[in-house]
């Protein structure tokens, strides 16, 4: 940890939705910042504004107020073809139901991100290499509906990561995989973190897979709560101080596997 | 990538949409059909005056068609809304992964295109093939001529076929790829979570609700068949716009208010179920029942426009039937000149015949006579008196029997080979035409009594006559000699002594006579002196006239009928495809809990049919209502008896597109149902 570029700086970024009478204040006021190189979590319980923090960073949607940086560019000044450019040069996405194309093999949906980036030559072998990175050459041809969940997973990081994206959005990947698959894949999202140095924001409730993280920023009704750092601590000790926040939190909870 | 991509989605939807492209080839197809009659070889064949009257039945075919193209492209855009809003997630994430927007839209707007240009194609193709059958249908229906059957095809149409949906479907591509361009990313990747909205009414009021339709639905039902009771339908008669509204408003409160409906039908069974409980039946009742109450503003639309296909298409042909026969009825020879001036022998007529060069003709001429008798004079007493005060049946037995001499009577027969009768020199016959109304039956079957009584005579020029037979003869004779008098046929020396009535002509022409010779004959006719009691009757002009007269109210009724059927269909299925995602989960469900494949299929089955079922139901009951007041309407009225085979063949139609939908949409559910997916 010694690079100290910020790759995402979130400012005082407030959401609020619904109109006049019933308005929901999904984020209040939230600040925080994320380096290169960094796995973080972001945990808190049911309606504390992760998804929509995740949705503003994503540029799924827009803040009503606060800004958000990522490599230094300000989201809110970019224009549409700015913002579909920045969204496949800059970001990659994994989402708890997968999000693959049915009609397309798990190696076409894995090559569509580097054909719609207009990298499409020479993807095949690119898509092998990423493939076998992850444990799914041997899946390449066939339809998301033949494989099991925790391919299918492992297929959307593949595509998350094959544009080297500065940053890589999570968003309850395991919250669909049994135990097994939820393993391995974020053993193989904590390789990627490590052997490319690939920056990952993962949402979850999930403190089994928040463990794997280095840092975990703690939301509550829309605020940021608190921040754990794992620092040299072992993944069962971390895992230990992420019960105790979230008791404290009064949400979430989970069993040690 | 990117044309693989569009290719691939476009064969999913085709796999997915099938009732929907189909309903896109059905429309195109139905669309070239009835463009293309004005080039139908029965069409053609037409005489040119009567082609001209014809020409404002294609001019309102026109309008017709411009706005039932306005109504498939709102079917188009609506059912590409549906399927835009169940691939949200799908075209988010080409989002996400750095598609810009104007690429999605493109690529959305050349899968619409894309797909509309196949259906237009094979639509067409189709058109063509089924407009080889519709010219053997409308000279079927019209007793048009048909030289041959040769192959047709209509460039104008084709050609306008291709403009129009062409157009349309560029319309609603461009509309889809500006409304793609206009969403938001959010609401893309969260539209498809988002569940329909379970409009819940409380059970008190839907079953107030279906008390009510039921109330109205009863008093509506009960106001047609009082309405129809009448002799004479006054068409501003209040109580047919009240029933109508009352039947509209209470097929909607019917289907809103028919879980209540159900709930109560349900507690009325009792506790125990029966039927309930067993099998999947409850989960079946619960979904067909819940998809009622949801849709139940869509399943009362359709229940309507089924009903008004159903009544306006058997109407439609059942009148068209009637006309025609009614037409060849008053009509069966080629030509008849009639003139209430004894002295006219139609020198000017028959020098045009010749001047056309239709030498080969067959002529009667034949002057009818007076006489003082009455129609009432050739019934008995009783019958006679039982007229009095009947409207139409009053008048035939006051107006004086026409007397025809038996030498021209038989020449008449014989031209259209229907036998020659003998006739002793003190013997009469009667013949009248019955088939023209109810009344006139009623009126036909006195003088046949009248007939059979054995003391029946008739004094005419100091001859007593006596039947010569105890049938009233019936064959068709024109309406000028067969209207309301009765014919009474003498011996030809009696009829010498009776001063003339009036003289006829009547010809049968070998083959076709030419279109000019008509139109020459009618300027002949029309420049009549005036104040001379004439008819003219011109078996060609007056059977094109109806025809086209007919035809306009056919094909206006005919082509609504198909389409509506094919939307009402066709939204049923989308319906049936868009739930899919949702049903899915639920029969997943089941199939956790131990259901096997042949309970699910049969579940999909009776949930699939039951959804289809239920509009068909509700508009069989109110069409069966309609017909039966209509064709009791129009015995009374006319002629016109033949509204049940109609009924018949609309039902014939209608169930074969029905059917063919409920088919499909049974088989894209199941293929929907079950995992995995066949790509």
């Amino acid at each position: 940890m010694t690079q100290q570029e910020p790759i995402l700086q979130v400012e005082d970024l407030v959401k609020y939705y619904g109109a006049k009478g019933s308005i929901t204040k999904a984020l209040r006021s939230v600040s925080l910042t994320i380096n290169r190189g960094e796995f973080v979590g972001v945990m808190g319980p049911s309606g504390s504004g992760k998804t929509t923090l995740l949705n503003l960073v994503s540029t799924i949607d827009t803040p009503t107020s606060g800004r958000v940086r990522v490599g230094g560019k300000d989201l809110a000044g970019l224009k549409r073809s700015e913002l579909a450019r920045f969204r496949r040069e800059r970001l990659g996405f994994i989402f708890q139901d997968f999000n693959l194309l049915d009609t397309l093999t798990l190696g076409e949906n894995i090559g569509l991100a580097l054909s719609i980036a207009g990298r499409g030559a020479g993807s095949d072998r690119r898509v092998a290499d990423i493939a076998r990175r992850l444990g799914i050459e041997d899946a390449l041809d066939k339809f998301p509906y033949q494989v099991s969940g925790g391919q299918k997973q492992r297929a959307a990081a593949a595509r998350a990561i094959i544009n080297q994206p500065d940053l890589i959005l999570a968003d309850e990947p395991t919250g669909s995989l049994d135990s097994r698959s939820a393993q391995m894949l974020l053993e193989a999202v904590d390789d990627l973190n490590r052997e490319l140095g690939a920056t990952i924001m993962l949402v979850t409730h999930d403190p089994f897979a928040a463990s794997y993280c280095q840092r975990i920023l703690f939301l509550k009704d829309g605020q940021l709560f608190t921040e754990l750092v794992r620092g040299d601590a072992t993944r069962k000790a971390f895992f230990d101080q992420i019960m105790a926040v979230l008791s404290l939190l009064g949400g979430g909870g989970g069993d040690v596997r | 990538m990117y044309a693989k991509l569009a290719w691939r989605n476009i064969r999913r939807s085709v796999q997915d949409y099938g009732l929907y492209f189909l309903t896109l080839v059905f429309a195109v197809a139905i669309f070239y059909v009835f463009n293309s009659l004005a080039d139908q070889p029965s069409f053609v064949s037409l005489r040119e005056s009567t082609r001209r009257m014809a020409a404002g039945a294609v001019e309102m075919l026109e309008w017709l068609t411009v706005i039932m193209t306005g109504v498939v492209a709102l079917l188009v855009l609506y059912a590409n809304r549906v399927i835009i809003k169940k691939r949200s997630r799908e075209l988010g994430t080409y989002l996400l992964l750095g598609m810009e927007q104007g690429r999605l839209a493109l690529l959305l707007m050349a899968e619409v295109t894309l797909i509309g240009m196949a259906a237009l194609a094979v639509g067409l193709a189709a058109g063509i093939f089924l407009s080889q059958f519709f010219a053997l249908v409308v000279a079927r229906l019209f007793g048009a001529s048909l030289t041959g059957h040769a192959f047709v095809f209509s460039g104008g149409a084709a050609m306008k076929t291709l403009l129009t949906y062409g157009l349309a479907f560029v319309a609603v591509g461009l509309w889809q790829a500006a409304a793609i361009y206009r969403q938001k990313l959010i609401d893309l990747i969260t539209g498809a979570q988002k569940n329909e909205e379970m409009r819940l009414r409380r059970r008190p009021v839907s079953l107030a609700l279906g008390v009510l339709s039921l109330l109205a639905l009863g008093r509506a039902y009960w106001l047609a068949d009082q309405v129809s009771r009448d002799a004479a339908v006054n068409p501003t008669d209040s109580r047919i716009l009240t029933g109508v509204v009352l039947g509209v408003v209470g097929t909607y409160m019917l289907f809103l208010g028919a879980s209540g409906l159900l709930a109560g039908l349900r507690r009325g069974r009792g506790e125990k179920g029966g039927w309930l409980s067993r099998g999947l039946n409850l989960f079946l009742y619960r979904q067909v029942s819940s998809k009622i109450n949801t849709h139940a503003g869509m399943l009362a639309t359709i229940a309507l426009m089924l009903t008004f296909t159903i009544c306006a298409m058997s109407f439609g042909l059942g009148l068209g039937r009637g006309v025609v026969a009614a037409a060849d009825q008053s009509t069966p020879f080629d030509y008849l000149f009639f003139s209430a001036d004894a002295s006219e022998e139609f020198q000017e007529y028959l020098r045009l015949f010749d001047q056309y060069g239709v030498t080969k003709r067959q002529e009667v001429r034949f002057f009818s006579r007076k006489s003082e008798l009455r129609g009432k004079d050739l019934m008995l007493p009783s019958d006679a008196k039982g007229f009095e005060g009947q409207g139409v049946a009053e008048y035939m037995a006051e107006v004086h029997a026409q007397v025809v001499p038996a030498s021209a009577y038989n020449r008449l027969r014989e031209l259209k080979d229907y036998g020659e009768m003998k006739l002793p020199e003190t013997g009469f016959l009667l013949h009248f035409n019955g088939k023209q109304s109810v009344q006139a039956e009623q009126v036909r079957q006195a003088y046949e009594r009248f007939l059979g009584d054995g003391s029946a005579v008739v004094d005419l020029a100091g001859q007593r006559l006596r039947p010569a037979a105890t049938q009233v003869f019936t064959e068709p004779l024109g309406s000028q000699l067969t209207g309301h008098a009765v014919v009474l046929v003498v011996p030809d020396a009696v009829a010498a002594e009776l001063y003339p009535f009036g003289s006829y002509l009547v010809l049968d022409v070998k083959g076709e006579a030419p279109a000019e010779l008509d139109s020459a004959l009618v300027r002949l006719y029309e420049s009549r002196p005036a104040g001379v009691w004439m008819t003219s009757e011109i078996r060609a002009e007056n059977m094109g006239r109806t025809f086209a007269l007919e035809s306009m109210l056919l094909f206006l009724v005919g082509y609504i009928g198909v389409m509506f059927t094919l939307i009402s269909a066709t939204l049923l299925a989308l319906q049936q495809v868009t739930d899919a995602v949702e049903h899915r989960q639920r029969f997943e469900v089941l199939r956790k809990l131990g259901a096997d494949d042949r309970m699910i299929d049969g579940t999909i089955a009776r949930q699939v049919g039951l959804y289809f079922l239920t509009p068909v139901a509700v508009a069989l009951l109110h069409s069966c209502v309609a017909m039966v007041a209509l064709a009791r309407l129009f015995r009374l009225g006319a002629g016109y008896t033949t509204v049940w085979s109609a009924t018949l063949v609309t039902l014939g139609i209608f169930a074969l597109i029905y059917g063919a939908y409920y088919l499909l949409s049974l088989q894209s559910c199941r293929t929907l149902f079950k995992e995995p997916r066949p790509q």
